[in-house]
């Protein structure tokens, strides 16, 4: 592309009717800004008893695409019950934005279903608190408690739907079958109960 | 009143009467559009009758004996373009002139000698005012039904884009009075910014035709243009209302025009739809609702050897996508598959909500043509567009009114031709076509953007020789352009990057068409097409919501190089058997076509399928067939069909989304001259040829769908009545190339009204 600009000036022939088109510079983007970006989801299990803490993480802070997402496990032990956290952010902007907020004001119109393979030995259930409970009286999810079994491994799959029908059955137990809605975060966590 | 004065008022009344038999009588002048001369010998004839004239040596024609009605009346003269007109007879007309244009566009148009034999080596169908009242009344789907090798490519029934002969979006071009139509096609979720009502004209050149229309009619042509105003002095046009059950809505048209002086007339348009959501069989389609509002302004000039005109022409459009393909990730696309209803059923509404787009095209041309000569004439097209796109998708933690994409494309273009006939039977054409483009994406989406901006420019020329020899017609073209393209975009580490992308384009075509004798022609065309890729192709960059994936472009693609062989055969039997029979060979070097990577990609949504662009060498080939028989005086049948197969001859495979072979025919009986009955019947087979693996759900089954029409059409009065059922039985159907089959079904039973009244 040696000629660059000459060829550029060719082009400025062509658009001698079109005084626009040649400043270039008019047509510049604005730099991208992904407004509703969630890079991190970091799902915390807080053992009381024992003062015991377990933080499974996953971190994608370029978005879509680029760089692969870093996934983080933890063990959990068995026959142990847990208070559980899920903390929604937007890490690529600085500071980062706390997304689970915004989860919980528009609680109606979210819901954080957990999955959980059938081999592993683990139950979770929705707290009932505040924070965990949206203007219908109906959970959301951010909150819930997990009882930990016997020892083994197995998957944990947390689902993020957003406009789910909260009203279907099943679906204010947990159950996602009925649900619909579309999912805005999904991702599987390996749980090793020991 | 004495008993007297009745009486004699009654005879008076009576004796009028008896004179409003059959003594009517048109008349008028035959002139030479150019130099304004008589032109004598011309014939003058009135359709489905036995009436017509000969134009005699002053110029001066005139037919009697004509009872009051409605007639076309269609004026021949050799080495002329027929013109045509429709005319309501109540009383003596005695300057019917007839305005004749002297020679041809020579590509795109062709020539109708008496017998309706085609002289154009490329395969053109001009739709006749029938083909053309379908497409009105069904909008571009009903192209499919009219022309063989033309098939569509669907995001449900908002969102249409013609394929043909395998070939759509960017291989199409769509010209408006003869202005390349501009707006985003680069998505099989971009529809056309076309209304057919307000086209007079509408004719498909299927294969390469990009000696005349530039680099990108690999695919074909599709060409809308406005008719002639009419010479009436008057205020004339016409209304079309339209209702139908299938989503309870319908659209209103209206035209107005006036030949205000012999040398400058005016055209006004405006048409309105409004549909709710559409029912598919066993459920409501929520969210496929629809709102549009068209309209258009012209105004013609015409003065010896100068013609001219301006024109303004605007679409606005708010349609509804199928709530339930708006899928997140890999998941619940497989959910959504698995399941055999849509995921989300809501009852009928007319509300249009997200996902939606709103889609605005602005065009503004003018024309002029100038005939410095009996033989030549020069052409000025000018246009300027403006395309807005905004699609909205349901968003979270924004409203979803904010749009997730919001593109302006603003396009400049002109062309300058020179048509000359050197001898009668040696025609050239010389041309020149510079365009200016520019796309922006409108800041505030808060996504990024998957087409970056770019300015983009392109000047090309092309020359065009005509030769006929006895039997014999030759053609032959060469095209050459240069492109030039700057994109603009800011890559994963915020660096805004700037591309340049240059390409040279070689166009060319070389045809011969064959008339043995009236009944037989045979027609064969060689074209060599180059298309650049597309900013997408080259640079697309992330999640496609409203395809459900990652689309990722290449910068190192190099142009699609197509060599399109095709070949006619055109048989008419005694006026009542016609047949045309169309086979191609199209290899494509450097096909750009998206596949999906093995590992779909994961992210915080979930995995999503990611699309890459690539190229490989392919070959398209298929079969049109077109056929028409008239049984009686009343009875008419006529079939089409068509088969096309895409080979990647590179991995040895089938091309996707190649349109499944289809057969339409129908029966129409005239039950009267006013009455009209006709029963059609499609059958699509099931798509057997496709990459395996490549797509999540296997093609659908084969389907049937048959489809009423009756039509009233009285001979004495200006309007036409019409009710079509369409999909009559129901059916349960989904089409191979609707991106809704993963969904839903298609639309069921449908009966629409049709009202046209001409003033």
């Amino acid at each position: 592309m040696k000629n660059l600009s000459l060829s550029a000036k060719l082009m400025c022939l062509v658009c001698l009717f079109a005084m626009a088109a040649c400043d270039q510079d008019a047509n510049e983007p604005d730099p991208v800004n992904e407004e509703e970006l969630i890079t991190s989801v970091y799902l915390q299990f807080v053992d009381t008893l024992k003062a015991d803490t377990a933080l499974f993480s996953f971190v994608d802070i370029d978005g879509d695409g680029g760089n692969p997402p870093i996934i983080s496990n933890a063990t959990l032990s068995d026959s142990t019950t847990y208070m559980v956290e899920v903390r929604f952010l937007n890490e690529a902007s600085v500071p980062a934005d706390n997304i689970t907020e915004e989860v919980i004001d528009e609680g109606d119109e979210h819901q954080v279903f957990y999955v959980v393979e059938s081999g592993l030995d683990l139950i979770v259930q929705y707290s009932v608190s505040d924070r965990n409970t949206d203007v219908n009286g109906r959970p959301i999810g951010v909150e819930t408690i997990a009882k930990s079994g016997t020892v083994g491994s197995g998957t944990l799959t947390l689902i993020l739907r957003h406009k789910p029908n909260k009203e279907a059955a099943g679906v204010a137990q947990g159950d996602l079958t009925n649900a619909g809605g579309e999912t805005d975060i999904e991702l599987s966590f390996i749980v090793d109960i020991q | 009143m004495t008993p007297r004065l009745i009486g004699a008022l009654l005879l008076l009344t009576l004796g009028l009467q008896a004179q409003n038999t059959c003594n009517l009588s048109i008349s008028g002048r035959v002139i030479d559009q150019h130099d304004g001369q008589s032109l004598s010998f011309a014939e003058v004839t009135i359709l489905a009758t036995p009436f017509g004239a000969v134009v005699d040596s002053s110029g001066f024609y005139r037919i009697s004996n004509l009872c009051p009605g409605n007639y076309e009346i269609i004026v021949n003269h050799i080495g002329c373009e027929p013109v045509r007109r429709q005319i309501r007879l109540s009383k003596n007309i005695t300057s019917l002139d007839f305005y004749l244009e002297h020679h041809l566009e020579l590509l795109a148009e062709v020539v109708l000698v008496k017998q309706n034999i085609r002289r154009d080596s490329k395969l053109t169908s001009i739709l006749n005012s029938e083909a053309i009242t379908q497409v009105q009344e069904l909008g571009l789907e009903g192209l499919s039904e009219q022309v063989a090798g033309v098939n569509t490519i669907n995001s449900g029934n908002n969102i249409i884009k013609p394929v043909i002969h395998g070939m759509y979006g960017n291989r199409v071009i769509t010209s408006v009075n003869g202005i390349a139509l501009e707006d985003q096609q680069w998505g099989s979720d971009h529809g056309l910014s076309v209304d057919p009502e307000m086209s007079g004209q509408i004719a498909v050149i299927s294969g390469a035709a990009a000696v005349e229309y530039g680099p990108g009619a690999l695919g074909g042509v599709l060409l809308f243009s406005a008719a002639p105003v009419p010479n009436d002095s008057s205020i004339s046009g016409h209304i079309n209302l339209q209702a139908q059950t299938n989503g309870r809505g319908g659209s209103a048209h209206l035209r107005l025009e006036q030949a205000v002086t012999n040398f400058w007339n005016w055209r006004v348009q405006l048409t309105g739809s409004r549909l709710g959501d559409l029912q598919a069989p066993d459920y409501n389609l929520s969210n496929t609702g629809f709102l549009g509002l068209n309209y258009s302004v012209e105004t013609g000039y015409r003065k010896g050897a100068w013609q001219g005109k301006l024109f303004y022409n605007a679409t606005n459009r708010n349609l509804g996508i199928l709530r339930a393909s708006n899928t997140g990730n890999l998941t619940d696309l497989e959910a959504a598959i698995e399941s055999d209803e849509p995921q989300y059923i809501e009852d009928f509404t007319y509300d249009i909500e997200a996902p939606r787009q709103e889609v605005t095209h602005h065009l503004i041309g003018t024309e002029w043509k100038y005939r410095p000569t009996v033989n030549s004439y020069w052409e000025l097209r000018y246009g300027f567009q403006n395309n807005r796109r905004k699609e909205f998708d349901l968003r979270r933690g924004v409203s979803d009114e904010v749009p997730a994409n919001n593109l302006q494309l603003l396009t400049h273009s002109l062309d300058l031709k020179f048509n000359s006939d050197i001898t009668t039977n040696w025609r050239t054409k010389y041309g020149l076509n510079a365009m200016a483009q520019i796309n922006s994406n409108i800041p505030g989406t808060g996504i990024r953007p998957i087409l970056p901006n770019y300015n983009r420019y392109r000047i090309g020329g092309f020359v065009f020789q005509e030769l006929e020899y006895e039997r014999w017609v030759f053609q032959a073209g060469l095209r050459y352009d240069y492109e030039y393209t700057l994109a603009q975009k800011y890559d994963r580490q915020n660096q805004l990057q700037k591309p340049v992308f240059l390409f040279h384009n070689l166009s060319a075509n070389l045809g011969a068409t064959l008339r043995v004798n009236h009944q037989f022609q045979l027609s064969s065309d060689l074209a060599l097409a180059s298309r650049p890729p597309h900013t997408i192709e080259l640079l697309s960059e992330g999640l496609h919501q409203g395809a459900a994936s990652i689309e990722i472009g290449d910068p190192n693609l190099v142009p699609e190089q197509s060599i399109n062989w095709s070949n006619t055969l055109r048989l008419k039997f005694s006026k009542r058997i016609y047949f045309e029979l169309t086979a191609y060979l199209n290899p494509v070097k450097n096909y750009i076509f998206q596949v999906a990577d093995s590992i779909p990609q994961l992210t915080i949504r979930g995995a999503f399928p990611v699309w890459r662009y690539v190229q490989s060498n392919a070959l398209l080939t298929g079969i049109d067939f077109n056929s028409k028989f008239e049984l009686s005086r009343r009875w008419e049948y006529s079939l089409l069909a068509s088969f096309v197969r895409g080979y990647d001859l590179t991995n040895n495979e089938d091309l996707t989304l190649m349109p499944a072979p289809r057969v339409n025919h129908q029966l129409s009986w005239k039950t009267s001259d006013s009455w009209g009955v006709r029963i059609e019947h499609q059958w699509t087979g099931r798509q057997n040829h496709y990459p395996e693996g490549l797509d999540l759900a296997p093609p659908p089954p084969a389907y049937n769908l048959l489809n009423l029409g009756v039509t009233w059409e009285p001979m004495d009065k200006n309007f036409r009545c019409s009710l079509m059922l369409r999909n009559l039985t129901n059916s349960r159907y989904r089409m191979y190339l609707d991106r809704f089959r993963y969904f839903a079904d298609r639309p069921g039973i449908n009966l629409m009204l049709n009202f046209k009244y001409k003033f």
